[in-house]
């Protein structure tokens, strides 16, 4: 006798897992972020939020194409394999949630660090002061 | 810091093509390049030994740096260069970052004719360490 395959349900399932999970991880990126980005737009908070923006639709982007991707496949026939194709997508899309977060965060330092070397003291102590005339 | 003078040696072509290079950078801080034999130079340094020999770069306070140091210096006033005067003086760079600088400054002479096909006439020999503190 032939078993209904049971990969409808996980494909399902992990619609909807994915779309929760990349907008909670969206909406708290987007929470998070606003407060760093206004330390390096400290003076055009405007831009801060227009970054900030364009950062979360981008990682909308990203993200909901990937999901989409890893969609298709797996095998399903019982219980078991069922689950293990479920976690197995969620897992690797997890994975790559976790990348794009952290290249986020990597760029958000970047930004953070360029902002704040603009006003840094010379990094090596002078070696004395000039006998002759001041400038 | 307002202001950093850049006293080089104007008879070493290698120096001349690394000062027109700062002089068309974007800066942080404003640079002013003077040979290093010039009456203002004279004025402003009093007696330094390695004025003209090594680079030197001085502040409007008169605080001053030399070797090494003045090129890290030179670096941080560059716009576009502020990050590597920071990653040079890491620690595991400031030792091989120093070295490189003086090889560089010990090589004007070569690097002259290389660059300008001119030979060097300043003060291209070999110049003492100085590090940076």
């Amino acid at each position: 006798m032939d078993t209904p395959s049971l990969l409808p349900i996980v494909y399902g399932v992990y619609a909807i897992a994915s779309l929760v999970l990349t907008i909670v991880l969206a909406r708290v990126l987007f929470r998070h972020g606003e407060v760093l980005l206004a330390d390096v737009f400290a003076d055009r908070p405007e831009l801060a939020k227009a970054v900030n923006q364009l950062l979360v639709v981008g990682f909308y982007l990203v993200n909901f194409g990937y999901a989409l991707f890893m969609l298709r496949g797996g095998h399903a026939h019982d219980a078991v394999t069922a689950i293990e194709a479920l976690a197995s997508k969620l897992g690797t899309l997890l994975l790559s949630l976790a990348a794009m977060h952290f290249v986020n965060l990597f760029f958000f330092h970047r930004m953070r660090r360029k902002a704040r070397l603009a006003d840094m003291p010379p990094p090596v102590r002078e070696h004395g002061y000039l006998q002759g005339q001041a400038a | 810091m307002t202001e950093l003078t850049v006293f080089y040696d104007a008879h070493c072509p290698f120096c001349v093509r690394c000062r027109d290079w700062l002089a068309a950078e974007p800066a942080h801080v404003p640079l002013r390049l003077v040979p290093a034999d010039s009456a203002e130079a004279a004025a402003r340094c009093g007696p330094l030994t390695g004025l003209g020999a090594h680079l030197v770069v001085a502040d409007e306070r008169g605080r001053f740096w030399m070797g090494a140091a003045a090129f890290v210096v030179c670096l941080w006033a560059l716009k576009s260069f502020r990050g590597w005067a920071f990653a040079l003086t890491h620690p595991w760079l400031r030792g091989v970052a120093a070295f490189a600088f003086d090889c560089l400054s010990a090589s004007r002479g070569w690097l002259s004719l290389l660059v300008a096909g001119k030979r060097c006439e300043g003060a291209c020999g070999r110049p003492p360490r100085a590090a940076y503190r």
